[in-house]
């Protein structure tokens, strides 16, 4: 899988999709609008981004990004999410992806994150 | 880079390939009962590092009925290589591969020569910008190879390769070029070793660069162990110095290295000096990371490699260049679990050899991407993001060890590689193996492979690049 794979398949979802960059210009990629359907967050919208991966093979970057903050700030408790690098309207939530990486699965690994709340 | 004949002169050169594809062209140019040389074309990517070009061949081109011609010895035919050249995808060099009727390593006859220098080598060179690269296969499996360097306006040269190496489940088998890596002398002083696993298994490890990723309790080991068994051509690769707190673990440090924070891999090597059994030690140190271009560079001129750091993200890296790059690693863990009082709760190690056949580390469970994520991302070393992670992660985090653990590790690693080398599982054990201190038993899993949509089984025999950097311009794609 690439970054070109992962847009493509969300393009192919009907998904906006852009880059950004951090203050440390490391580069992501930003889903617009996505729309939660499950959990207590279901109906709310936000923006997704995922680190982009710049080393052979495809390492998926776990944690997503969130605009707006959608919870509070919960660095040592059960929603693990802390301020972005991202920006202050960014929100981190850190998660784990140990699977081999499908565009599939990474979009199923942010609904999943999304509807778990 | 460019691949004239004086810039490959400069170097060392090998060819690499997978067992799979050693086996598929072993049935191809055998022919029972008749004395027929055969032949076939190969696609192969370069595999650069600090001092070494190695061909790793992925792909062959067989020939179709017509497009060779066999009367004892074997010729292509024009068809043939326009196809050939039609066909190679961009970034690949050509190679030809053909048979001969004798064993050993072999030298070319004149219709050799004129086939590959006069017909072919400006013909590849020009469609692909790579030499034309030549094996020789023999009837004892020993591959021949040499890569033809551009000389002059329409001339090319050959220049012989060093190694050949096979890796499959089984074995690392290497061919040596007979002057450019000559078999050493038995000695006395490796009376012992050479009487259990013989004189052939001991001609192939003495010669075979062996690199030592991580030179702390582990490596500083394995460095010893191999010094001893008479192992001639060491890499070590560590960026890091000797502190206090190395003392227990690292073999061979002082106080004084600790007082001047001796280079570990400096350390290693003043050890070989005065230990090693070999006729002739090369020990050349790489004061670098791993991480870092010339740690990475350092560690593809090696033929085999041993890891010694317990760190994901190196380790993911070194999972990559076992398949990507054919180079075997053999890896090592130790987990030491204590109670909030601080005693032994369990403790176990495990060691593994990873490449193509093999299952990877991914697969093996010895190591997640997430972790490796995390490393590469620098969390691991944010202790703001250490204190939210869950105690089972922590514990996994803490890298635990004493001494003896690292002995352990470090004797079955060494042991893994002689049995890689001399392709023996009496000597390596038939597998992952996994010891649980408590009650103290070692379990061993007979065969793996790594899962069927493993990104890293995916990379085998590619020589992909470990950093390519993607550019990525701000709204691009928006």
């Amino acid at each position: 899988m690439t970054d070109g794979d992962l847009v493509a398949f969300l393009r192919g979802l009907g998904l906006a999709v852009e880059t950004a960059q951090d203050a440390n210009s490391h580069p992501y990629t930003v889903i617009r609008q996505v729309t939660i359907t499950a959990g207590s967050l279901a109906g709310r919208t936000c923006d997704v981004a995922l680190a982009r991966c710049q080393s052979v093979p495809y390492l998926v970057a776990p944690a997503i990004h969130t605009r707006p903050a959608l919870v509070p700030m919960d660095t040592s408790g059960p929603l693990h999410t802390q301020a972005s690098q991202l920006g202050a309207d960014w929100q981190y939530w850190s998660r784990r992806f140990d699977h081999s990486p499908t565009p599939q699965r990474v979009w199923a690994h942010i609904l999943t994150i999304l509807g778990e709340v | 880079m460019t691949y004239d004949e004086h810039h490959l002169r400069t170097l060392e050169l090998s060819v690499a390939m997978t067992g799979d594809l050693d086996a598929q062209l072993r049935a191809y140019f055998r022919h029972d009962g008749s004395r027929q040389e055969d032949l076939t074309f190969a696609f192969w990517k370069p595999s650069v590092g600090s001092a070494r070009l190695t061909a790793v061949l992925n792909r062959l081109v067989l020939p179709d009925q017509d497009e060779r011609i066999l009367d004892g010895n074997a010729a292509f035919t024009a068809g043939y290589l326009s196809r050939v050249l039609a066909s190679v995808p961009d970034g690949h060099g050509i190679a030809l591969l053909h048979s001969h009727l004798g064993p050993g390593w072999q030298d070319l006859s004149n219709a050799d020569d004129i086939a590959e220098r006069d017909r072919l080598a400006s013909a590849t060179a020009g469609r692909t910008r790579l030499p034309l690269v030549g094996l020789t296969w023999g009837t004892d499996c020993t591959w021949s190879a040499r890569f033809w360097g551009h000389a002059a306006p329409f001339t090319y040269e050959r220049v012989d390769v060093a190694t050949v190496r096979v890796a499959s489940s089984s074995q690392l088998a290497l061919s040596f070029h007979p002057d450019l890596r000559p078999e050493p002398a038995e000695l006395p002083s490796q009376q012992a070793t050479i009487s259990v696993w013989g004189s052939r298994a001991q001609a192939d490890l003495a010669r075979t660069r062996v690199g030592i990723v991580g030179l702390g309790s582990v490596g500083s080991i394995v460095t010893e162990a191999l010094s001893r068994i008479g192992v001639s051509d060491i890499v070590l690769i560590d960026h890091d110095r000797i502190e206090e707190r190395n003392l227990d673990r690292t073999l061979h440090a002082t106080h004084g290295d600790a007082q001047r924070h001796t280079s570990k891999v400096a350390v290693a090597k003043r050890a070989t000096a005065s230990s090693h059994t070999a006729a002739d030690l090369t020990v050349r140190t790489v004061p670098a990371s791993l991480l870092s271009p010339k740690g990475i560079a350092a560690a593809l001129d090696c033929d085999v490699l041993i890891c010694g750091v317990d760190r994901p993200w190196p380790r993911w890296i070194l999972n990559t260049i076992a398949y990507a790059h054919l180079i075997p690693i053999i890896d090592g863990g130790i987990a030491a679990r204590v109670t909030p009082e601080g005693r032994p709760l369990h403790i176990d190690w495990r060691i593994h050899t990873v490449c193509p056949g093999r299952a990877c580390l991914l697969c093996l469970g010895a190591l997640l991407r997430s972790d490796a994520g995390l490393d590469r991302d620098g969390l691991l070393d944010d202790p703001d993001y250490l204190r939210g992670v869950s105690p089972q992660d922590r514990e996994r985090y803490n890298r635990r060890n004493v001494f003896p653990f690292s002995l352990s590790v470090a004797a079955h690693q060494t042991l893994h590689l002689a049995g890689l080398i001399a392709g023996s599982q009496r000597i390596s054990g038939t597998g992952p193996q996994h010891y649980a201190a408590y009650p103290g038993e070692m379990t061993v899993t007979p065969t793996t492979a790594c899962e069927p949509n493993c990104e890293i089984a995916a990379l085998t025999a590619s020589a992909a690049p470990l950093h390519e950097p993607v550019p990525v311009r701000v709204n691009e794609l928006g």
